[in-house]
């Protein structure tokens, strides 16, 4: 009976803790709706060289993130950012065209974005990048739902590495599977 | 010596009555029980505060005699603008009868995003466009914990008159459900 009480009492402990950190599980739970990943399509890249930067995002079934291009001003688009190291520059950003959708909860279609998209930078390598292996930190924000609730909008972190060469370096087409399409 | 059998319903009792115990909530609620102030009790309303749009600070204590309905929203949650209109229609059916609608908006920019949106006369009821007319507070992770935690948006909490949390409700409600409940609970 002992044993019984000491059980009981160390999984009330831990149920306890568990609903705390269950408070934290929305912003947490938006975060696992969307697996993001960055690619380069030049290894290395010679300085003076423009190459691009995609950052492919799967979302997972049965939810959905709002299009670049929202219809509503007080939705949340989705966003790539970037934090462009010395010697780097954005020169061009391109989204996907967002697919129109009706949902249960509204009476008029969203631009949304379901399954995969990816987004598309071309980034200038100056004459003076620094040489060497480099990373560019990036940043996609999205807004989640389903067809019964929302998720809380959030910003997550990734990046993409790649390796500046000097000008006139030779360099290889990667990734042509999303750069060549 | 104990059996394995033995052993492994310790255990599963132990666990039942834990659960039981702690009282876990998570899920969408529906057809929950409902308050008859009866000495069983539900989850008593937590204690929690807000700022209104004025920067007044607003206790939820202070509906106390009344039936609230806690409504978590956003700006940019198209659910939740969506039953907006039924939940002005909520307020001006019970307003004046002990209930009230608590719009607790989670929107990161606070009054700034807010604000605006509440003001602009944008839902049809009745067939004209109206702004949202019940109060509005600013909620933040700290209000949601005390809730709980908010899973989703919209989330709502129904709580009676003496201060209890009879339904909660996670997604859209359920106009007519929600509506027999607060006629129960005026009654």
């Amino acid at each position: 009976m002992k044993r019984f009480w000491i059980m009981a009492g160390a999984m009330a402990a831990v149920l306890a803790l568990a609903q705390a950190a269950g408070a934290q599980m929305s912003q947490g739970m938006a975060r696992t709706v969307v697996a993001a990943r960055g690619y380069v399509s030049l290894e290395p890249v010679p300085r003076g060289r423009t190459f691009e930067v995609a950052v492919i995002a799967r979302i997972k079934p049965l939810f959905h993130i709002n299009a670049h291009k929202v219809l509503d001003e007080f939705l949340i688009p989705t966003e790539v950012n970037a934090k462009t190291p010395a010697g780097f520059r954005i020169t061009s950003t391109e989204y996907p065209a967002g697919e129109l959708k009706q949902f249960s909860f509204s009476p008029k279609k969203l631009a949304v974005y379901t399954g995969q998209m990816i987004v598309k930078m071309k980034v200038e390598a100056g004459r003076n990048a620094p040489l060497g292996a480099r990373e560019l930190p990036l940043s996609l924000r999205y807004q989640a739902c389903n067809n019964t609730y929302c998720l809380s909008p959030v910003t997550v972190p990734l990046s993409v590495h790649l390796t500046v060469a000097r000008a006139g370096s030779a360099a290889k087409a990667v990734h042509p599977e999303i750069f060549h399409r | 010596m104990r059996s394995r059998k033995s052993r492994w319903l310790t255990f599963a009792l132990a666990l039942s009555l834990t659960w039981i115990a702690v009282g876990c909530d998570h899920g969408i609620s529906t057809g929950s029980t409902t308050d008859s102030g009866g000495p069983a009790g539900l989850a008593p309303e937590p204690s929690v505060s807000f700022q209104n749009l004025d920067g007044q600070t607003v206790n939820l204590a202070e509906y106390r005699g009344k039936v609230v309905l806690v409504n978590f929203w956003a700006t940019w949650c198209e659910p939740c603008k969506a039953e907006i209109p039924e939940l002005i229609q909520f307020q001006k059916e019970y307003g004046n009868k002990g209930f009230t609608v608590l719009g607790v908006a989670m929107d990161q920019e606070g009054k700034s995003v807010v604000a605006p949106f509440v003001a602009k006369p944008q839902f049809d009821v009745d067939g004209q466009k109206v702004s949202m007319d019940y109060p509005i507070v600013l909620g933040t992770q700290q209000t949601a914990t005390k809730f709980g935690g908010i899973i989703g948006l919209p989330t709502s909490y129904v709580i009676s008159k003496n201060g209890k949390v009879v339904q909660k409700v996670i997604g859209m409600i359920d106009p007519q459900g929600i509506n027999q409940l607060i006629r129960k609970l005026l009654s």
